[in-house]
């Protein structure tokens, strides 16, 4: 049964139906298109909601298996995982006022995840040390217009003279914009590309073709 | 503007009114004349038309002109311009019979759909041509054609491969699920070459429904290579969140030491993090994104970089089948139309010619 679920062709009739109805209701104002649309949408959300279940079968199942043979360094922060998991569970099943259970989200996991998005400012300070360096023209440009935005942005920059934050305001406004919409422009189109190659069976790779 | 005021009617289309002069005032820019609209009651329903259909109609039939009284005899207008918002709903003018069952397009999405059928047919076309030997040729995508090296790489080193798509808001169905889906196409690849040459391949994600998409690309994979008992589903980490995604990463980095890392999709703040993080292991880099914010961050930290489209372009690179990059071609020539569009249009508006903008706008 699931090798007859898998056959192409019926990955690709799915998709073709389910993309096609959705272009449809886009463009036209169907009223019928639009019903059939939404429901599909929501069974999209309904299908998300089972995935996040599997998505935590799946954490388990690795973790476990790093707790049963003993990961090196890998093994208690499984337990960790875990424990805490069933913990916050039990808590949000049993708080029904989610009083602990928001005291706990705020507290704990918005605490690490703010500090954990306040080291990205040190890599970032890596990551142009690494990438300002003139070795070729491109390079160099690169390098002058970054200490224009840095000055732009920085007091200082108008303390040493009054015509870096003009500088810096040019290159954010305007000099690096065409460059920047460029960009924008030609994803879409590759988007746009991408469903037709989608949805007329010629990308293979997503679901497991060759 | 005040968009949520009834009709002065109060027939019961405050909807076709606000969405209407939403729109409208979207498209004008001028000053001092005043407009006047209306849509037609279903006389057999007893209601106003769906606010869609309605849109076409009012916007192809407006009267113009400064001091135009309520009730002025209606002509169709290809440019009107909106002072008086209290006067607008004053007006009064009634349409044909039939143009909302004619008409089923929605207002403003008609050149995007004649855009959609182009692309089809380049698309054809660029197929007829590859079926008949002259594929169309496709330039070389350095990034794309790295991967061959930095698994190759990982196979001398004896190191995992870790691969990852992104935060790309943690879902399928997201504005960034296409980003997912080029990368899961281009993940086929790489499992793949894992799978030829026996190198360990370490999936993280934070998007729990791609994992089914995930774990049949990479089992497939290894039956393709005929090896399907060296596929391990634990290899398939899922994380639920941002934060935890990016730290279970920089734990597997500390950890098992990649030789490679490759993060592809719809990448936000982690791309640096893990680039930089990646760095200090000394593992080979290959990045990709459409999110043009991130793009920055990619070519500092990342050895190869695909930008933009070359992601969407990707699995359909690595096939090297002329069937499917011949799908490549055809999207290359809606671009090299779009981008004649965009000139021409530039040019015509310097001029004062508005040809273009109203044929976006349609």
């Amino acid at each position: 049964m699931s090798n007859v679920l898998r056959r192409r062709e019926i990955i690709l009739f799915i998709t073709g139906i389910v993309g096609g109805l959705n272009l449809f209701e886009y463009f036209f104002a169907v009223k019928e298109a639009a019903a059939v649309a939404s429901a599909i949408r929501t069974w999209v959300v309904i299908i998300s909601a089972f995935a996040l279940g599997l998505g935590i079968i799946t954490a388990f199942r690795v973790h476990i298996s790093h707790v049963k043979r003993r990961t090196k360094g890998q093994w208690p922060f499984s337990i960790w995982l875990m424990g805490f998991f069933v913990l916050l569970t039990l808590i949000g099943l049993w708080d029904t006022k989610f009083i602990v259970y928001d005291w706990t989200f705020k507290n704990v996991y918005v605490a690490l995840s703010t500090t954990l998005y306040a080291i990205t400012g040190f890599y970032i300070f890596s990551a142009a040390y690494r990438a300002f360096r003139a070795r070729n023209i491109e390079a160099a440009i690169l390098i002058v217009s970054g200490v224009l935005i840095l000055l732009r942005n920085a007091p200082i920059g108008e303390a040493i003279w009054t015509g870096f934050p003009i500088l810096g305001e040019w290159v954010l406004m305007k000099g690096q914009v065409g460059g920047m919409r460029t960009l924008t422009f030609v994803a879409a189109v590759g988007l746009v590309a991408f469903g037709i190659r989608t949805l007329l069976g010629m990308e293979r790779g997503y679901y497991g073709g060759e | 503007m005040n968009s949520t005021r009834n009709c002065a009617h109060s027939c019961g289309c405050p909807l076709v009114l606000q969405d209407t002069v939403l729109r409208l005032c979207n498209r004008v820019d001028a000053e001092d004349v005043s407009l006047s609209f209306s849509t037609r009651f279903n006389s057999r329903e007893k209601k106003w038309p769906r606010t869609r259909s309605a849109l076409v109609l009012l916007t192809l039939y407006a009267a113009a002109g400064a001091g135009t009284p309520p009730g002025a005899k209606l002509k169709p207008i290809k440019s009107f311009k909106l002072v008086d918002e209290s006067y607008l709903y004053s007006c009064e003018a009634f349409l044909g019979e039939n143009l909302e069952e004619i008409l089923l397009i929605i207002s403003g999405r008609a050149f995007s759909f004649v855009v959609l059928v182009l692309s089809f047919v380049f698309f054809y076309i660029a197929i007829q041509l590859a079926k008949k030997g002259k594929a169309p040729k496709i330039r070389r995508m350095i990034a794309m054609d790295a991967i061959d090296e930095a698994v190759g790489r990982a196979t001398e080193e004896g190191k995992p491969v870790h691969y990852s798509p992104g935060y790309a808001y943690m879902s399928l169905s997201s504005e960034q699920g296409p980003q997912t889906l080029a990368s899961i196409g281009i993940l086929s690849y790489v499992a793949s070459l894992c799978a030829r040459f026996d190198v360990p391949i370490i999936y993280n994600t934070c998007i729990a429904d791609s994992l089914p998409l995930v774990e049949e690309t990479l089992r497939a994979a290894y039956r393709n290579e005929g090896k399907p008992e060296a596929f391990d589903v634990k290899c398939i980490r899922y994380q639920p969140g941002q934060s935890e995604y990016v730290s279970a990463v920089l734990g597997t980095f500390q950890r098992e030491r990649p030789a490679v890392n490759m993060m592809i999709g719809g990448l936000y703040y982690e791309c640096v993090v893990i680039g930089e993080a990646a760095n200090v292991i000394g593992a080979t880099q290959i990045g990709g994104s459409a999110n043009i914010h991130q793009m920055p961050f990619i070519i500092a930290t990342c050895d190869y970089a695909m930008i933009g489209e070359e992601i969407f372009a990707g699995s359909a690179y690595v096939t090297k089948d002329p069937l499917v990059t011949s799908g490549i071609a055809g999207g290359d020539w809606m671009k090299m139309l779009l981008i004649a569009i965009t000139v021409i249009g530039v040019v015509l508006e310097l001029a004062g010619v508005k040809v273009i903008t109203q044929l976006l706008s349609w």
